[in-house]
């Protein structure tokens, strides 16, 4: 099983910081070979159709390195909003980590998490580090 | 804004939906607008609510429908 790669985003992204990230992660796959992105966006109580773009096109740009994009931790209020909003989350798979699942995603990989529904959507983006904003679960 | 939302009884999913509608005028009025402002108020009445107005001085939208 490949690496996936793991995002939180825990702010308010601009725009330069939104066109980093979808750049960064483009570059990491490419370079890691990573089968995947999974993006956790539970931090987020609202995500608008500026991040839904930002996640649409880093779904897109994974798929062209042959990897898939996962975001996990959508708020019930974030969801139903993008809904009415009719915004799809093109190529954007969803998943939710099951209760009491308190595995690393590299571990974890695609067989714990479940997944609902494809492909149709205020913190501080953390630099550097292991907990920077790809952390590779070796497999 | 979220906080003015809640402090007058709205919902979460009321409160998320107005912030992210928010988001999305403040967007349009900075980039097709050139910057604007944007007035938040408190109604009160037989209905309370809150009223977001968000003006700009761009060229507007075309009226396409128009020969």
């Amino acid at each position: 099983m490949g690496d996936f790669l793991l995002v939180t985003i825990q702010v308010d992204m601009h725009d330069r910081l939104a066109m980093t990230l979808q750049d960064d992660l483009t570059n990491l796959i490419s370079r890691t070979g990573s089968r995947g992105v999974l993006i956790d966006i539970s931090s987020l109580d609202m995500v608008d159709s500026f991040i839904g773009r930002m996640l649409a096109n880093i779904a897109q740009m994974s798929r062209v390195l042959d990897a898939r994009t996962v975001v996990t931790g959508m708020r019930p209020a974030v969801a139903i909003t993008l809904v009415e909003l009719g915004m799809s989350l093109a190529g954007v798979h969803r998943a939710d980590r099951r209760a009491g699942d308190g595995a690393a995603p590299g571990r974890a990989g695609a067989a714990e998490y479940h997944e609902r529904g494809g492909g149709r959507g205020r913190g501080r983006r953390r630099r550097g580090g292991s907990r920077g904003r790809g952390r590779r679960r070796c497999r | 804004m979220r906080g003015v939302a809640a402090g007058l009884g709205f919902s979460l999913i009321d409160q998320t939906k107005i912030v992210t509608a928010a988001s999305e005028l403040a967007r349009n009025t900075l980039e097709h607008g050139g910057g604007g402002t944007c007035r938040l108020e408190a109604v009160a009445g037989s209905r309370k609510g809150i009223r977001l107005t968000f003006e700009d001085q761009g060229p507007g939208i075309p009226d396409l429908s128009s020969p």
